[in-house]
Protein backbone atom coordinates (compact mmCIF):
# COMPACT_ATOMS: atom_id res chain seq x y z
CA UNK A 1 0.00 0.00 0.00
CA UNK A 2 2.85 2.47 0.76
CA UNK A 3 4.64 2.50 -2.73
CA UNK A 4 1.48 2.79 -4.52
CA UNK A 5 0.59 5.90 -1.53
CA UNK A 6 4.40 7.22 -2.42
CA UNK A 7 4.12 6.92 -6.26
CA UNK A 8 0.52 8.04 -6.56
CA UNK A 9 2.04 11.37 -4.54
CA UNK A 10 4.69 11.70 -7.09
CA UNK A 11 2.20 11.54 -9.85
CA UNK A 12 0.30 14.17 -8.45
CA UNK A 13 3.26 16.74 -7.99
CA UNK A 14 4.64 15.49 -11.34
CA UNK A 15 1.57 17.26 -13.03
CA UNK A 16 2.82 20.54 -11.90
CA UNK A 17 4.58 20.84 -14.59
CA UNK A 18 3.16 19.36 -16.87
CA UNK A 19 0.54 21.36 -16.92
CA UNK A 20 2.09 25.21 -16.50
CA UNK A 21 2.21 25.87 -20.13
CA UNK A 22 -1.55 25.95 -20.11
CA UNK A 23 -4.38 27.25 -17.78
CA UNK A 24 -4.01 26.34 -14.48
CA UNK A 25 -4.82 27.35 -11.11
CA UNK A 26 -3.55 25.61 -7.98
CA UNK A 27 -4.30 25.95 -4.04
CA UNK A 28 -5.96 24.32 -0.91
CA UNK A 29 -9.64 23.11 -0.82
CA UNK A 30 -10.82 23.08 2.82
CA UNK A 31 -13.96 21.30 4.15
CA UNK A 32 -15.72 21.28 7.27
CA UNK A 33 -18.51 18.61 6.97
CA UNK A 34 -20.95 18.22 9.60
CA UNK A 35 -23.61 15.26 9.80
CA UNK A 36 -26.12 15.04 11.96
CA UNK A 37 -29.07 12.25 12.13
CA UNK A 38 -32.71 14.35 12.03
CA UNK A 39 -35.13 11.42 12.18
CA UNK A 40 -34.79 7.42 12.35
CA UNK A 41 -33.60 7.32 8.40
CA UNK A 42 -32.86 11.37 7.88
CA UNK A 43 -29.26 12.54 7.95
CA UNK A 44 -28.50 16.73 7.66
CA UNK A 45 -25.47 17.43 5.92
CA UNK A 46 -23.94 20.62 6.61
CA UNK A 47 -20.60 20.98 4.42
CA UNK A 48 -18.77 24.37 4.19
CA UNK A 49 -16.14 24.56 1.88
CA UNK A 50 -13.74 27.08 0.86
CA UNK A 51 -11.33 27.74 -1.82
CA UNK A 52 -7.78 29.21 -1.90
CA UNK A 53 -5.73 30.01 -4.51
CA UNK A 54 -1.90 30.23 -4.62
CA UNK A 55 -1.04 30.51 -8.21
CA UNK A 56 -3.21 30.71 -11.20
CA UNK A 57 -3.20 31.40 -15.15
CA UNK A 58 -5.04 31.97 -17.48
CA UNK A 59 -4.65 30.72 -21.32
CA UNK A 60 -1.94 33.67 -23.09
CA UNK A 61 -1.37 35.33 -20.31
CA UNK A 62 1.76 35.29 -17.42
CA UNK A 63 0.97 33.59 -14.55
CA UNK A 64 0.59 35.31 -11.46
CA UNK A 65 1.99 33.55 -7.81
CA UNK A 66 -0.23 35.15 -5.45
CA UNK A 67 -2.83 34.51 -2.12
CA UNK A 68 -6.31 34.89 -3.17
CA UNK A 69 -9.59 34.06 -1.51
CA UNK A 70 -11.90 32.29 -3.74
CA UNK A 71 -15.16 31.22 -2.69
CA UNK A 72 -16.93 29.63 0.05
CA UNK A 73 -19.62 26.84 -0.39
CA UNK A 74 -22.36 26.19 2.00
CA UNK A 75 -24.75 23.18 1.23
CA UNK A 76 -26.99 21.16 3.11
CA UNK A 77 -27.92 18.00 1.99
CA UNK A 78 -30.92 15.56 3.46
CA UNK A 79 -30.80 11.97 2.95
CA UNK A 80 -32.85 9.51 3.40
CA UNK A 81 -31.19 5.52 4.12
CA UNK A 82 -33.18 3.62 1.25
CA UNK A 83 -31.59 0.21 2.56
CA UNK A 84 -28.49 -0.75 4.54
CA UNK A 85 -26.36 0.25 1.08
CA UNK A 86 -28.10 3.57 -0.26
CA UNK A 87 -29.42 6.22 0.43
CA UNK A 88 -31.28 9.07 -1.12
CA UNK A 89 -30.53 12.57 -1.03
CA UNK A 90 -31.32 16.44 -1.88
CA UNK A 91 -29.76 19.43 -1.14
CA UNK A 92 -29.05 23.11 -1.63
CA UNK A 93 -25.98 25.50 -2.15
CA UNK A 94 -25.45 28.74 -1.77
CA UNK A 95 -21.67 30.20 -3.26
CA UNK A 96 -20.21 33.09 -2.39
CA UNK A 97 -18.20 34.26 -4.82
CA UNK A 98 -16.71 37.75 -5.64
CA UNK A 99 -19.76 39.51 -3.33
CA UNK A 100 -22.19 37.24 -5.90
CA UNK A 101 -24.29 34.59 -4.43
CA UNK A 102 -24.57 31.27 -6.66
CA UNK A 103 -27.47 28.48 -5.53
CA UNK A 104 -27.18 25.14 -6.65
CA UNK A 105 -30.05 22.69 -6.31
CA UNK A 106 -28.72 18.90 -5.72
CA UNK A 107 -30.24 15.08 -5.84
CA UNK A 108 -27.74 12.31 -5.30
CA UNK A 109 -27.60 8.04 -5.05
CA UNK A 110 -25.39 6.34 -2.97
CA UNK A 111 -24.40 3.22 -2.61
CA UNK A 112 -22.08 2.26 -0.17
CA UNK A 113 -20.67 -1.60 0.15
CA UNK A 114 -17.89 -2.99 2.54
CA UNK A 115 -15.85 -5.52 1.00
CA UNK A 116 -13.42 -7.23 2.81
CA UNK A 117 -10.37 -5.07 2.62
CA UNK A 118 -11.60 -2.13 0.89
CA UNK A 119 -15.14 0.07 1.25
CA UNK A 120 -16.40 0.69 -2.38
CA UNK A 121 -19.03 3.98 -2.45
CA UNK A 122 -20.81 4.63 -5.88
CA UNK A 123 -22.34 8.09 -5.81
CA UNK A 124 -24.39 9.42 -8.59
CA UNK A 125 -25.87 13.35 -8.54
CA UNK A 126 -27.56 15.49 -10.39
CA UNK A 127 -27.29 19.75 -9.85
CA UNK A 128 -28.86 22.93 -11.24
CA UNK A 129 -26.54 25.83 -10.88
CA UNK A 130 -28.03 29.36 -10.94
CA UNK A 131 -26.23 32.36 -11.01
CA UNK A 132 -26.67 35.85 -11.79
CA UNK A 133 -26.04 36.93 -15.26
CA UNK A 134 -25.46 33.48 -16.91
CA UNK A 135 -27.80 30.49 -18.23
CA UNK A 136 -28.26 27.93 -15.58
CA UNK A 137 -26.38 24.76 -15.67
CA UNK A 138 -27.01 21.26 -15.50
CA UNK A 139 -24.16 18.74 -14.46
CA UNK A 140 -24.54 14.65 -13.85
CA UNK A 141 -21.65 13.63 -11.75
CA UNK A 142 -20.72 9.94 -11.05
CA UNK A 143 -18.21 9.55 -8.33
CA UNK A 144 -16.57 6.06 -7.32
CA UNK A 145 -14.76 6.45 -3.80
CA UNK A 146 -12.78 4.00 -2.04
CA UNK A 147 -11.43 3.67 1.35
CA UNK A 148 -8.93 1.18 2.93
CA UNK A 149 -7.28 0.98 6.69
CA UNK A 150 -3.66 0.77 6.32
CA UNK A 151 -3.66 -1.41 9.22
CA UNK A 152 -5.92 -4.81 8.88
CA UNK A 153 -9.11 -4.67 6.80
CA UNK A 154 -11.25 -2.49 8.44
CA UNK A 155 -10.92 1.24 9.42
CA UNK A 156 -10.91 0.92 13.33
CA UNK A 157 -10.91 4.23 15.63
CA UNK A 158 -7.74 5.45 16.22
CA UNK A 159 -6.56 4.17 12.95
CA UNK A 160 -5.24 6.02 9.49
CA UNK A 161 -6.48 5.04 6.15
CA UNK A 162 -6.30 6.26 2.66
CA UNK A 163 -9.22 7.35 0.38
CA UNK A 164 -9.49 7.55 -2.95
CA UNK A 165 -12.04 9.07 -5.42
CA UNK A 166 -13.02 9.58 -9.19
CA UNK A 167 -15.36 11.57 -10.39
CA UNK A 168 -16.42 12.29 -14.16
CA UNK A 169 -18.59 15.62 -14.24
CA UNK A 170 -21.14 15.94 -17.60
CA UNK A 171 -22.29 19.85 -17.66
CA UNK A 172 -24.57 21.37 -19.81
CA UNK A 173 -25.57 24.86 -20.04
CA UNK A 174 -27.72 27.00 -23.28
CA UNK A 175 -24.27 28.89 -23.81
CA UNK A 176 -22.05 25.29 -23.58
CA UNK A 177 -20.95 21.73 -22.91
CA UNK A 178 -18.38 20.39 -21.32
CA UNK A 179 -16.43 17.91 -19.12
CA UNK A 180 -14.90 17.43 -15.81
CA UNK A 181 -12.73 14.84 -14.42
CA UNK A 182 -11.58 14.73 -10.75
CA UNK A 183 -9.04 12.71 -8.71
CA UNK A 184 -8.14 12.18 -5.59
CA UNK A 185 -6.11 10.88 -2.85
CA UNK A 186 -6.45 11.46 0.77
CA UNK A 187 -4.70 10.07 3.83
CA UNK A 188 -7.16 10.08 6.76
CA UNK A 189 -7.49 9.66 10.58
CA UNK A 190 -10.45 7.88 12.00
CA UNK A 191 -10.59 9.20 15.23
CA UNK A 192 -13.40 7.61 16.99
CA UNK A 193 -15.78 6.55 13.89
CA UNK A 194 -17.54 9.66 14.28
CA UNK A 195 -14.48 11.85 13.60
CA UNK A 196 -12.42 11.76 10.54
CA UNK A 197 -9.58 13.96 9.16
CA UNK A 198 -8.42 14.17 5.38
CA UNK A 199 -5.66 15.92 3.85
CA UNK A 200 -4.72 15.29 0.40
CA UNK A 201 -4.56 16.06 -2.74
CA UNK A 202 -7.44 16.66 -5.77
CA UNK A 203 -6.31 17.29 -9.06
CA UNK A 204 -9.33 18.15 -11.58
CA UNK A 205 -9.45 18.72 -15.47
CA UNK A 206 -11.83 20.36 -17.25
CA UNK A 207 -12.67 22.91 -20.30
CA UNK A 208 -12.67 19.88 -22.98
CA UNK A 209 -15.04 21.74 -25.14
CA UNK A 210 -11.76 24.92 -25.49
CA UNK A 211 -8.61 24.55 -27.25
CA UNK A 212 -6.55 23.87 -23.91
CA UNK A 213 -7.84 22.07 -21.23
CA UNK A 214 -7.99 23.94 -18.22
CA UNK A 215 -5.71 21.88 -15.19
CA UNK A 216 -6.63 22.84 -10.99
CA UNK A 217 -4.25 20.87 -8.14
CA UNK A 218 -5.85 21.30 -4.59
CA UNK A 219 -4.21 20.70 -1.76
CA UNK A 220 -7.08 19.13 0.65
CA UNK A 221 -8.09 19.33 4.27
CA UNK A 222 -11.48 17.43 4.85
CA UNK A 223 -12.85 17.47 8.66
CA UNK A 224 -15.67 15.03 9.21
CA UNK A 225 -18.10 15.07 11.80
CA UNK A 226 -21.38 12.85 12.73
CA UNK A 227 -23.19 13.71 15.69
CA UNK B 1 -40.22 -15.01 20.62
CA UNK B 2 -37.10 -13.16 22.40
CA UNK B 3 -34.53 -11.85 20.05
CA UNK B 4 -30.96 -13.74 19.88
CA UNK B 5 -29.57 -10.76 18.44
CA UNK B 6 -27.11 -8.57 19.62
CA UNK B 7 -24.41 -6.20 18.22
CA UNK B 8 -21.45 -7.47 17.32
CA UNK B 9 -17.85 -5.05 17.48
CA UNK B 10 -14.65 -6.04 16.28
CA UNK B 11 -11.50 -3.98 16.37
CA UNK B 12 -9.27 -5.85 13.97
CA UNK B 13 -5.09 -4.84 13.21
CA UNK B 14 -2.51 -6.60 11.41
CA UNK B 15 0.04 -8.89 12.99
CA UNK B 16 3.75 -8.78 12.06
CA UNK B 17 4.77 -13.08 11.28
CA UNK B 18 7.35 -12.33 13.84
CA UNK B 19 4.80 -11.47 16.25
CA UNK B 20 2.68 -14.40 16.07
CA UNK B 21 2.93 -17.20 19.05
CA UNK B 22 5.25 -19.99 17.84
CA UNK B 23 2.27 -22.73 18.38
CA UNK B 24 -0.22 -20.76 15.99
CA UNK B 25 1.96 -20.22 13.15
CA UNK B 26 3.29 -24.36 13.64
CA UNK B 27 -0.47 -25.32 13.48
CA UNK B 28 -0.24 -23.55 10.05
CA UNK B 29 2.76 -24.88 8.74
CA UNK B 30 2.50 -28.40 9.71
CA UNK B 31 -0.87 -28.28 7.48
CA UNK B 32 -0.46 -25.86 4.61
CA UNK B 33 2.92 -25.51 3.83
CA UNK B 34 4.11 -22.98 1.66
CA UNK B 35 1.03 -20.76 2.46
CA UNK B 36 0.79 -17.31 2.43
CA UNK B 37 -0.78 -16.63 5.23
CA UNK B 38 -2.09 -12.83 6.61
CA UNK B 39 -1.96 -12.43 9.87
CA UNK B 40 -4.67 -10.50 12.68
CA UNK B 41 -5.20 -9.63 16.05
CA UNK B 42 -9.19 -9.09 16.62
CA UNK B 43 -10.69 -7.64 19.75
CA UNK B 44 -13.97 -7.89 20.73
CA UNK B 45 -16.07 -6.65 23.47
CA UNK B 46 -15.45 -9.68 25.54
CA UNK B 47 -11.82 -11.57 24.29
CA UNK B 48 -8.72 -10.74 22.30
CA UNK B 49 -8.25 -13.40 18.96
CA UNK B 50 -5.42 -13.96 16.28
CA UNK B 51 -6.74 -15.07 13.08
CA UNK B 52 -4.90 -16.44 10.12
CA UNK B 53 -6.08 -16.15 6.70
CA UNK B 54 -5.39 -17.70 3.87
CA UNK B 55 -6.42 -19.12 0.29
CA UNK B 56 -5.43 -23.12 -0.52
CA UNK B 57 -6.07 -25.01 -3.67
CA UNK B 58 -9.35 -22.23 -4.19
CA UNK B 59 -10.44 -22.58 -0.73
CA UNK B 60 -10.30 -19.31 2.02
CA UNK B 61 -9.62 -20.42 5.36
CA UNK B 62 -9.84 -18.63 8.40
CA UNK B 63 -8.22 -19.78 11.81
CA UNK B 64 -8.93 -18.75 14.91
CA UNK B 65 -6.25 -19.08 17.60
CA UNK B 66 -5.89 -17.38 21.74
CA UNK B 67 -3.25 -14.92 22.40
CA UNK B 68 -0.95 -18.07 23.78
CA UNK B 69 -1.42 -19.44 20.08
CA UNK B 70 -4.12 -22.59 21.09
CA UNK B 71 -6.43 -23.03 17.69
CA UNK B 72 -9.61 -22.57 18.41
CA UNK B 73 -11.80 -22.80 15.28
CA UNK B 74 -11.49 -23.06 11.63
CA UNK B 75 -13.39 -21.69 9.06
CA UNK B 76 -13.45 -22.52 5.36
CA UNK B 77 -15.41 -20.32 2.75
CA UNK B 78 -18.67 -22.18 1.70
CA UNK B 79 -22.04 -21.34 0.22
CA UNK B 80 -25.58 -21.76 1.46
CA UNK B 81 -26.37 -24.37 -1.19
CA UNK B 82 -23.60 -26.05 0.13
CA UNK B 83 -25.18 -26.39 3.92
CA UNK B 84 -26.83 -30.52 4.14
CA UNK B 85 -30.72 -29.68 2.48
CA UNK B 86 -31.91 -30.79 6.43
CA UNK B 87 -29.91 -28.29 8.13
CA UNK B 88 -30.18 -25.52 5.74
CA UNK B 89 -34.50 -26.20 5.94
CA UNK B 90 -34.60 -25.73 9.94
CA UNK B 91 -32.56 -22.73 9.34
CA UNK B 92 -34.34 -21.10 7.11
CA UNK B 93 -37.73 -21.37 9.22
CA UNK B 94 -36.00 -20.46 12.35
CA UNK B 95 -34.84 -17.37 10.22
CA UNK B 96 -37.67 -16.26 8.58
CA UNK B 97 -39.62 -16.11 11.78
CA UNK B 98 -36.58 -13.87 13.06
CA UNK B 99 -36.65 -11.67 10.34
CA UNK B 100 -39.16 -10.34 8.01
CA UNK B 101 -36.74 -11.35 5.04
CA UNK B 102 -33.36 -12.04 4.67
CA UNK B 103 -30.69 -13.26 1.92
CA UNK B 104 -27.31 -14.85 2.68
CA UNK B 105 -24.32 -12.86 2.05
CA UNK B 106 -21.53 -14.82 3.30
CA UNK B 107 -21.18 -18.58 4.73
CA UNK B 108 -18.71 -20.04 6.42
CA UNK B 109 -18.38 -23.97 8.10
CA UNK B 110 -16.88 -23.85 11.46
CA UNK B 111 -14.83 -26.93 12.83
CA UNK B 112 -14.03 -27.40 16.67
CA UNK B 113 -11.84 -30.01 17.69
CA UNK B 114 -8.48 -30.70 19.74
CA UNK B 115 -5.32 -29.25 17.82
CA UNK B 116 -4.28 -33.14 16.39
CA UNK B 117 -8.02 -33.48 15.46
CA UNK B 118 -8.21 -30.32 13.48
CA UNK B 119 -5.04 -30.95 11.93
CA UNK B 120 -6.62 -33.85 10.28
CA UNK B 121 -9.72 -33.17 9.36
CA UNK B 122 -7.67 -30.16 7.33
CA UNK B 123 -5.50 -32.28 5.56
CA UNK B 124 -8.28 -35.27 4.78
CA UNK B 125 -10.75 -31.95 4.09
CA UNK B 126 -13.35 -33.55 5.29
CA UNK B 127 -14.41 -33.58 9.16
CA UNK B 128 -14.38 -36.25 11.14
CA UNK B 129 -17.63 -36.81 14.20
CA UNK B 130 -15.27 -36.15 16.42
CA UNK B 131 -14.91 -32.35 14.79
CA UNK B 132 -18.26 -29.78 16.17
CA UNK B 133 -19.64 -28.14 12.79
CA UNK B 134 -21.21 -25.38 12.95
CA UNK B 135 -21.87 -22.92 10.48
CA UNK B 136 -21.60 -18.71 10.28
CA UNK B 137 -23.64 -17.04 7.98
CA UNK B 138 -23.84 -13.25 7.00
CA UNK B 139 -27.15 -12.10 6.22
CA UNK B 140 -28.66 -8.88 4.90
CA UNK B 141 -31.76 -8.86 6.69
CA UNK B 142 -34.62 -6.91 7.29
CA UNK B 143 -36.42 -6.35 10.93
CA UNK B 144 -39.78 -4.11 11.15
CA UNK B 145 -38.58 -2.46 7.67
CA UNK B 146 -34.83 -1.69 9.06
CA UNK B 147 -32.44 -3.42 6.82
CA UNK B 148 -29.20 -4.47 8.99
CA UNK B 149 -26.65 -7.00 8.49
CA UNK B 150 -26.22 -9.84 11.21
CA UNK B 151 -23.37 -12.18 12.01
CA UNK B 152 -25.62 -15.97 12.58
CA UNK B 153 -23.99 -19.36 13.99
CA UNK B 154 -25.54 -22.13 13.74
CA UNK B 155 -25.36 -25.91 14.97
CA UNK B 156 -24.89 -29.12 12.30
CA UNK B 157 -29.01 -29.15 12.68
CA UNK B 158 -29.73 -25.92 11.87
CA UNK B 159 -30.37 -24.42 15.48
CA UNK B 160 -29.48 -21.37 15.72
CA UNK B 161 -27.13 -20.49 18.26
CA UNK B 162 -26.51 -16.77 18.34
CA UNK B 163 -27.58 -13.70 15.97
CA UNK B 164 -25.11 -10.41 16.46
CA UNK B 165 -26.17 -7.58 14.24
CA UNK B 166 -22.91 -6.07 12.67
CA UNK B 167 -22.46 -2.62 13.70
CA UNK B 168 -22.23 -0.57 9.97
CA UNK B 169 -19.22 1.58 10.09
CA UNK B 170 -19.46 5.12 9.26
CA UNK B 171 -19.90 6.02 5.84
CA UNK B 172 -20.60 9.51 6.06
CA UNK B 173 -16.89 10.89 4.34
CA UNK B 174 -17.64 8.93 1.39
CA UNK B 175 -21.25 9.56 0.91
CA UNK B 176 -21.22 13.94 0.94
Amino acid sequence: MYPALIAFCLLFLGLIPAFSQHKYMRGTLTQLNVTLPVAKKFKLNTKLESRQIFAEKELNEVATNQFRYERTDLALVLTRKLTVNTTLGGGYLLRLEDREFTHRLIQQFNYVNALDMIILAHRVVTDETFQPGKPAEVRLRYRLGMEKALNGRQIDPKEMYVKFNNEYLGIWSNATTDLEIRAALALGYNSADTNKIELGLEYRVNEFNQSEKAHQLWATIGLFVSI
Amino acid sequence: MPSLAQQKYEREYTIKPSAVPEKASKFIRDVFKGAKIHWYGEESLKQKTIEAKFKVAGKRYSIEFDPSGEVQDVEIRSSFNAIPSETRAVLTKRLNREFDKFKVVKTQIQWKADKSILQQALVAETAPKSVQVRYELILKASKKRITNYYEVLCEKSGEVVSIHEIIQRNTDNLIY
